[in-house]
C-alpha cells in the first residue's frame, strides 16, 4: 500500500519531483509557493540532489536552462509576477529543444495584485507568454494528490518533446493540506538524450554536440536553416495537441447545463454541481486536466447537442475564449468570473453558491 | 632532405570553415577565440569542456568550437547557466562563457556578480569592444567618457554617467579567486592575456573559486578607424580607463 | 639552413594589417593590389628569406588565415 502523508498542494509538487527522479531545483521567493521552495531546500540537498536559491525568477529559469541542456531532469516554481520574468527564456527553450518543468502557483494580478490565489494566468501560460509564439503543454491540478501525479507526468512530457512543461496550480490548491498517496508512475521508455552537453570525450562518438537558441539562425543538425525550424516545432506542436489532450468528464450523458472549470475553481464547481444534481437539476462538467492542448473535441460534441455553457474561472474571462472557439458558435456560453467573488479583499474567491446560484437562474425554466 | 614543421596556425579546437564567419576586418573577437582554443588545447580540456556563448558578436566561437557548446544562450545570462551545468556535471567538466561586454556587464550584471558571489566553479570571458558590435555600434556600459557611439553621437557624457570597470568589480567578491584583464594589442600582450587565461582556467580545475578575464579587442567598424589604428586607440586611451593586469589572484578562498 | 614559411589562407585574409604591423623581420605586407573573392587586399609572403617562424604573424590574426612552418634544408 503506498504511503499516504498530509501535505499542501505546494509541498506534493516536491514528492511529485522526486518520484519523477528530478535531479535539481532552482527557484526564487514568492508567494503562494514559498512551501515549495522550502520543500527542496529541506529534502533536496540530503538526497544528493541539488537545490539553489537564485537571485531572481530571470536567474531560476535561466539555471534551467542550463540544467536542461546537459539534459537533466530540472525545474523551478514560481507565482505569476515571477512567472512574468521567465518568458524569455521559456521561448529560448522551445527554440533549443531542451526540456523542463516550471510550476506556476497563481496569484492575483495585474501588478503585485494578490498574495492568494487566482487563474488569471490561463491565457498567458497557454498562448505561450513569451515571445515568437510557442506552445508549453499545460497541466491544471485540483488536488495535492493530483499536484503530485501531474507532475511525473510534466517530466514525461517534457522529455518526450523536448519542450518545456507547465504545471498551472494557484493559491488555493497550493496551500490546501490533503492526504495523498505516494505513488511512482511509470511512463514509457524514451530515448536516450544523445544532444546533452557534457564534453564531447564523454561520449561514444567523441563528436561535439552544439545546442543554440537560435536554431535557424545557426545552422545545427537538427534544423540547419529557419524554416527548417519553424516546420519542426510546428510538428511538435501538432503531435502534443493529437496526442497529450487530458480532462475529466462528469454526468454529461443527460446534461442540458455543463459547467467547465479547472483548478481550484473546478473544486466549487463539482460541489454545485452535486447540489444542482440533489435537486434534480441536470447539470454535467468538463474539467481540462490539460488546458493546452484544450480538450476542443468534447466541448464541441457538447455543443452540438445543444447544451449550454457555464464556463467558471478566477479571471475576468480567459479560458471562456477557448471554449467559445471550441464550440464555433453553436451553443450560448455564460461565466462565472472574478468578479463574482464571495467577498472584496484579495482572500474573495469563487465559491459553489455562487456557482450553483448561477446554474439556478441558467436552467431555471 | 627539407623538413616542414609546423608551428603554429589554427588552433586544434576550432572547427576550419571555407570562409570567415562574422567577423568584420581586424574584429578581435577571433584572437580572444584564438587565444581560448589555445589554452585549451594545452591545458587538455578538448574533451571536457562546454562553451557557452552569450549573445555577442563573437558568439560564432561557440559555433566554431569543437567542443560541446551552446550559443547563443539568452542575453545577459551565460553566468547562470554555466553555473547549473557546473553544478549538476561537477569538477570534471569545465566550463567557460565567452560573452561581450553588453552581455555580460549591461544586461548580464545580475548573473555574472551573483555567479561570481557564489564562487561559481566557472570561468567567464568578457570580451571589450566599448560598445554593442552585433547591433551596430551602440554605447555600452563600457564605452569612454567623450567616445562617439551611434546612441552618443556628441560622445558619452554626464547624461550617460560612467564607465564600468568589470574586472575591478569583479575582483571585490568574495567567491572570486581569479580576475585580470589582457589586450592583444602587441604580440607581448598576446602571450600576457594567454597567461591571464590559462590561470583562470587553472583556478576552475584546482576548484577554488570564480575566475573571470576580461580582454580588451579592436572594434574598427563601429570605431571608425583602421585596424591597426584601432590598437593604438586601446593601447593610447582604453588602457587608461581599463589598466591591464591581475587584480585578483587566490590559491583559496578561505 | 633554417628559414619560416608563411602559408596566407586568401579566403580568410580580410586585410587588416597586424601580421604586416607586428612581423619582427617586416617579411609580410598587405599587396597594393591583389585582393580576394571578398574585395579585401590581401596579405603577402613577400620576404621569406628573412623569416624565422616565430609565429607572430599567425598570433596576431584575427582571421585564422595564417599557418607558420619552419623548414629546415639538408
Amino acid at each position: 500500500m503506498n504511503e499516504r502523508i498530509f501535505v499542501n498542494g505546494n509541498e506534493a509538487v516536491g514528492w511529485g519531483a522526486l518520484a519523477a527522479d528530478c535531479r535539481a531545483f532552482f527557484g526564487y521567493p514568492i508567494t503562494p509557493q514559498n512551501e515549495v521552495t522550502e520543500w527542496f531546500a529541506r529534502e533536496f540537498p540530503k538526497r544528493g540532489r541539488i537545490f539553489i536559491q537564485t537571485s531572481s525568477e530571470t536567474a531560476s529559469i535561466n539555471w534551467l536552462y542550463g540544467g536542461a541542456c546537459v539534459g537533466a531532469r530540472v525545474m523551478t516554481s514560481t507565482s505569476s509576477p515571477g512567472w512574468a520574468l521567465m518568458q524569455e527564456t521559456i521561448s529560448h527553450m522551445v527554440n533549443t529543444e531542451v526540456p523542463c518543468v516550471v510550476v506556476l502557483v497563481q496569484r492575483g494580478g495585474p501588478g503585485q495584485g494578490t498574495t492568494r490565489h487566482a487563474q488569471m494566468d490561463y491565457a498567458s501560460a497557454t498562448w505561450g507568454g513569451g515571445h515568437g509564439g510557442y506552445k508549453n503543454i499545460v497541466l491544471t491540478p485540483a488536488s495535492a494528490q493530483e499536484v503530485h501525479d501531474l507532475m511525473q507526468l510534466a517530466f514525461y512530457l517534457a522529455d518526450k518533446y523536448c519542450n518545456p512543461v507547465i504545471v498551472l496550480s494557484d493559491g488555493i490548491i497550493g496551500t490546501m493540506m490533503e492526504p495523498i498517496a505516494l505513488r511512482e508512475i511509470n511512463f514509457n521508455s524514451l530515448p536516450e538524450k544523445d544532444w546533452a552537453l557534457r564534453g564531447k570525450g564523454r561520449r561514444k562518438d567523441g563528436q561535439r554536440r552544439l545546442l543554440s537558441s537560435g536554431q535557424g539562425l545557426i545552422p545545427t543538425s537538427r534544423n540547419p536553416n529557419y524554416l527548417t525550424l519553424l516546420h519542426t516545432l510546428h510538428n511538435k506542436f501538432q503531435q502534443m495537441a493529437a496526442h497529450e489532450i487530458r480532462y475529466e468528464a462528469s454526468l454529461l450523458e443527460d446534461a442540458e447545463l455543463v459547467l467547465v472549470a479547472f483548478g481550484y475553481a473546478a473544486r466549487a464547481s463539482l460541489q454545485a454541481m452535486n447540489w444542482a444534481r440533489a435537486e434534480g437539476i441536470k447539470v454535467g462538467m468538463i474539467r481540462p486536466i490539460t488546458v493546452w492542448p484544450f480538450p476542443s473535441q468534447i466541448v464541441k460534441e457538447e455543443a452540438e447537442k445543444g447544451v449550454k455553457f457555464l464556463v467558471v474561472e478566477d479571471n475576468l474571462g480567459q479560458m471562456v475564449m477557448d471554449v467559445k472557439m471550441a464550440s464555433e458558435g453553436k451553443a450560448a456560453i455564460y461565466l462565472v468570473s472574478a468578479l463574482d467573488r464571495h467577498e472584496a479583499m484579495e482572500g474573495g474567491a469563487i465559491y459553489p453558491e455562487k456557482v450553483l446560484e448561477k446554474i439556478k437562474e441558467l436552467t431555471a425554466s | 632532405m627539407t623538413e616542414r614543421r609546423r608551428i603554429t596556425g589554427t588552433p586544434k579546437l576550432k572547427i576550419e570553415l571555407p570562409v570567415p564567419v562574422g567577423a568584420c576586418q581586424g574584429c578581435q573577437h577571433g584572437s580572444v577565440g584564438r587565444i581560448i582554443w589555445e589554452v585549451l588545447e594545452e591545458l587538455e580540456l578538448g574533451e571536457n569542456t562546454i562553451w557557452i556563448g552569450g549573445v555577442t558578436c563573437g558568439t560564432m566561437n561557440a559555433f566554431l568550437s569543437d567542443l560541446d557548446a551552446v550559443g547563443p544562450v539568452p542575453h545577459g545570462r551565460a553566468p547562470d547557466i554555466g553555473s547549473a551545468m557546473k553544478r549538476l556535471l561537477g569538477k570534471e567538466t569545465i566550463i567557460i562563457t565567452y560573452q561581450g561586454d553588453g552581455d555580460a556587464i549591461a544586461i548580464g550584471t545580475e548573473s555574472l556578480i551573483q555567479a561570481a558571489a557564489r564562487a561559481e566553479r566557472i570561468t567567464v570571458f568578457m570580451a571589450n569592444n566599448a560598445n554593442y558590435g552585433t547591433t551596430g555600434g551602440q554605447m555600452a556600459p563600457t564605452t569612454l567618457m567623450e567616445q562617439r557611439t551611434t546612441t552618443t553621437p556628441q560622445g558619452r557624457g554626464m547624461v550617460e554617467g560612467f564607465p564600468i570597470n568589470t574586472a575591478e568589480l569583479v575582483a571585490q567578491l568574495r567567491g572570486t579567486a581569479y580576475s585580470a584583464r589582457g589586450a592583444i594589442t602587441s604580440p607581448a600582450n598576446y602571450q600576457r592575456t594567454k597567461k591571464y587565461v590559462k590561470k583562470a582556467l587553472q583556478k576552475q580545475i584546482d576548484d577554488i573559486g570564480f575566475s573571470f578575464v576580461e580582454i580588451l579587442s579592436a572594434c574598427p567598424p563601429n570605431w571608425g578607424k583602421k585596424p591597426v589604428d584601432c590598437l593604438k586607440w586601446i593601447d593610447d586611451e582604453m588602457i587608461s580607463q581599463y589598466p591591464l593586469g591581475e587584480f585578483r589572484d587566490l590559491e583559496s578562498l578561505n | 639552413m633554417t628559414a619560416g614559411e608563411v602559408l596566407i589562407k586568401e579566403d580568410f585574409c580580410l586585410g587588416c594589417g597586424y601580421c604586416a604591423e607586428f612581423c619582427p623581420t617586416k617579411s609580410i605586407a598587405i599587396s597594393p593590389e591583389r585582393f580576394n573573392s571578398q574585395g579585401h587586399l590581401l596579405a603577402e609572403f613577400i620576404h621569406p628569406e628573412t623569416c624565422n617562424a616565430c609565429g607572430i604573424c599567425a598570433w596576431m590574426c584575427p582571421h585564422f588565415a595564417i599557418e607558420v612552418y619552419k623548414v629546415q634544408g639538408g
